[in-house]
């Protein structure tokens, strides 16, 4: 087979490419209102990520009618332009964009960037009025620019901001849901009509630069999935607030060294539960004669989770369970044992010399610092 | 009679799309699937569901992608295309069973793997020597494979029946919906029907099929959960005070000694309970070996299990139940006669439905 006939089938696949782009995003969209969902019904509110499904949402939409668009101009007109009521899905197509951006920016509106007051909706409402009497491809083109430029703003916003809240794994996972966020962005530049025209004038073969670009998008979609999946956003997101208090416990001498409540907690008895930890932990243990440590015990509403380091036990009260926190308390433990280790080792002798509040202080600029509160 | 490739601009549009459609989320599911065990792999005992539905999701994606180009791109050579598709699956379908038998899902003493292999050998033969019943054979031997993959799922099931009724039904339906769609994309169907209008009803069958697949599947919180039955290690009944009553091991390489484990377990719980407000102990992971604690009236059961599932959970609880509604006369007075409980073997075989008693 000669090129152009290679460039003729991947024309017709990029054209019906369209549609499965169309589906995939759409898949993303139902994928954010279900974790929204099942938030929900654990008494959870989370409308930021309600927001961006509903977002998706209407963009898949947007994406299916000018895949409608773009199918029938391949397959029965010759432009897009002579497509019968080529106007009406057109702007009904930028309609389902403005709108998802209204939803969503109001969502970020209220819950991230107060200070804007609502400036950033109201923008895109009065774009949606414009939109009706947008039917010469001058205005037409001009409001899909505005809108295409402020969605992809906000949306790298909200990652940002998300990739900011966030520790660890989860962070990476993000970092790679952006990457797939720019895919799609890229083949919706590459779709719209002036930079198609400026490739054709360049290209003979222009389908080999657009179907990379659209396989570039389906991969784009499953790096979002990626990103967002195998764990709560809200809950990981929501970290800080379902830090209950800390025990750092020494494991040879079972006694309290550092504890920390990050808000009032309904614990009797602190020094009882450090000591009882490390005897459980020793206790399961010699039960089971097996090597393994401890590492969460479910309290029904509330988790202890536990990092075992060479010379203390960290412990974590929480509310929920999150892959965060269990980054913050490795960290705390690898940082306690790496400054504190004369301490931890020579114990009595410096207890004579300074009180343990006084000796472990600085733990808590640490712990300030990683959660910044 | 339809001539291959399909020029109709009407009947193009809609195959090609909805056919990529279904090869890129068949793609996409699999994707999903090895993802997991992948990951589970890493982390636990990896569930083989996963690798088997990864499999035969994978082969199903590439033999579209075969079909698509047979039928729409290719010119005078679409046999070529239409065997490589068959061999697609069939090479996933042996894969498949094959993990199938290794995994003793199915105890066939891999006679089915040999059986499908040599289907291989037959498409080859038939593409080379008698292609005019390529087809033909092709919708007979699937006929075999929606067999095998009909009993495989209602296997499958089976063993999440008692918790995920409704999950499993749609399940099911979703497989059905999905192979009826299949059926009606062959040829033989196009002609029997006599418009290629029952391709385009196939197609939306098999997408709705793998929509729906994808939804239960889903809807199910880990596809572990059908592996339940192999996560279980241990099982000890306790009283409320923390005595050892009864205990089985399923596969423990070491025993547990279950009278102190007992009573530790009560007295970390007693210990958590007084500490803290509100403690009500469930759970203690230690990597790949957790603890299930579940409280009754007048017993407390713990599951020695890999991997923290809701359907132990509510096997568990169904066992305390049943354990507390036979015995519950028996434990106000009892001396301390451990015989008595002996019986609880035959309450375990009904619950879980094993059969090594």
């Amino acid at each position: 087979m000669d090129l152009i006939g290679f460039n003729k089938i991947l024309t017709e696949i990029s054209i019906d490419f369209n549609l499965i782009i169309a589906v995939f995003i759409l898949q993303i969209g139902l994928f954010f209102i279900k974790q929204w969902y099942n938030e929900k019904k654990a008494y959870l509110s989370n409308f930021l990520i309600l927001g961006f499904g509903i977002f998706f949402l209407f963009i898949s939409l947007s994406k299916a009618i000018f895949a409608y668009i773009i199918v029938n101009a391949y397959y029965y007109y010759q432009s897009p332009y002579s497509f019968e009521n080529f106007y009406f899905y057109y702007l009904l197509a930028l309609a389902f964009i403005a709108f998802g951006g209204i939803i969503f920016t109001f969502i970020v509106e209220r819950q991230i960037i107060k200070k804007t007051k609502y400036i950033l909706t109201l923008i895109f409402a009065i774009l949606l009025v414009f939109i009706p009497f947008a039917t010469d491809y001058l205005f037409s083109n001009s409001i899909l620019t505005i809108l295409g430029i402020s969605i992809v703003a906000l949306s790298f916003f909200f990652m940002i901001h998300a990739i900011k809240q966030i520790y660890g794994k989860v962070r990476q996972k993000l970092i790679i849901s952006s990457i797939g966020l720019i895919f799609i962005y890229v083949e919706f530049l590459f779709a719209s009509y002036n930079i198609k025209q400026l490739i054709e004038n360049l290209s003979n073969y222009p389908a080999f630069i657009y179907f990379p670009i659209q396989l570039g998008t389906i991969l784009g979609c499953v790096l979002i999935f990626y990103g967002f999946y195998g764990y709560s956003f809200l809950i990981e997101s929501e970290w800080r607030n379902n830090l209950i208090a800390l025990f750092i416990i020494d494991k040879i001498r079972n006694i309290e060294l550092y504890h920390k409540d990050f808000f009032e907690t309904g614990i009797r008895r602190e020094q009882l539960l450090a000591g009882g930890i490390a005897g459980i932990i020793r206790m399961v243990k010699e039960f089971t004669e097996s090597k393994k440590d401890i590492d969460t015990i479910n309290l029904g509403n509330n988790f202890l989770v536990l990092t075992h380091g060479e010379k203390i036990i960290s412990a974590l009260l929480l509310k929920k369970e999150t892959q965060i926190a269990r980054h913050f308390l490795k960290i705390i433990t690898l940082k306690f044992e790496f400054l504190f280790w004369d301490y931890l080792k020579y114990y009595e002798s410096y207890k004579e010399r300074m009180s343990q509040d006084e000796m472990y202080k600085p733990i808590d600029m640490l712990i300030q610092d990683i959660i910044k509160m | 009679m339809i001539s291959y490739p399909i020029e109709d601009p009407l009947y193009r549009v809609i195959l090609i799309s909805i056919e990529l459609l279904i090869a890129f989320i068949f793609m996409e599911i699999a994707s999903y699937f090895l993802y997991k065990y992948w990951t589970n792999k890493k982390t636990k005992t990896p569930s083989t569901v996963e690798l088997d539905w990864s499999i035969i999701f994978g082969c199903f994606g590439i033999a579209f992608f075969f079909y698509i180009y047979g039928d729409f791109f290719a010119s005078g050579n679409r046999n070529l295309f239409l065997v490589c598709a068959y061999l697609s699956i069939t090479i996933g379908g042996t894969l498949f069973i094959y993990h199938l038998e290794l995994t003793k899902t199915i105890n066939t003493h891999f006679k089915l793997t040999i059986f499908t292999s040599c289907l291989i050998g037959v498409f080859i033969i038939l593409y080379a020597v008698f292609p005019m019943i390529l087809q033909i054979s092709a919708s007979f031997i699937s006929f075999f494979a929606f067999v095998i993959v009909i009993v495989y799922f209602l296997r499958v099931i089976k063993r999440i029946w008692s918790f995920y009724k409704a999950h499993s039904t749609g399940l099911l339906l979703a497989i059905l919906i999905w192979i009826i769609g299949y059926s009606g994309n062959t040829d033989m169907a196009i002609n029997l029907f006599g418009t290629i209008w029952i391709r385009i009803l196939g197609d939306c069958l098999i997408l709705t099929g793998i929509v729906l697949v994808g939804f239960f599947v889903n809807t199910i919180p880990s596809l572990n959960e059908i592996g339940w039955r192999e996560k279980i290690k241990y099982i000890i009944l306790t009283t409320i005070s923390g005595v050892s009553i009864y205990s089985e091991n399923f596969r423990e390489q070491k025993e547990v000694n279950e009278i102190l484990l007992a009573g530790g377990i009560w007295g970390l719980d007693i210990f958590l309970k007084n500490i803290l407000d509100e403690a009500n102990l469930k759970t203690i992971s230690r990597g790949s070996d957790v603890y299930l604690v579940e409280k009754g009236s007048i017993i407390m059961g713990i599951f020695i299990v890999e991997q923290d599932l809701k359907l132990l959970r509510y096997l568990l609880k169904k066992l305390i139940l049943q354990f507390e509604f036979y015995y519950s006369s028996i434990l106000i007075d009892w001396k301390g006669d451990l015989n008595l409980f002996k019986p609880t073997k035959h309450l375990i075989n009904s619950i879980f439905a094993y059969k090594k008693i």
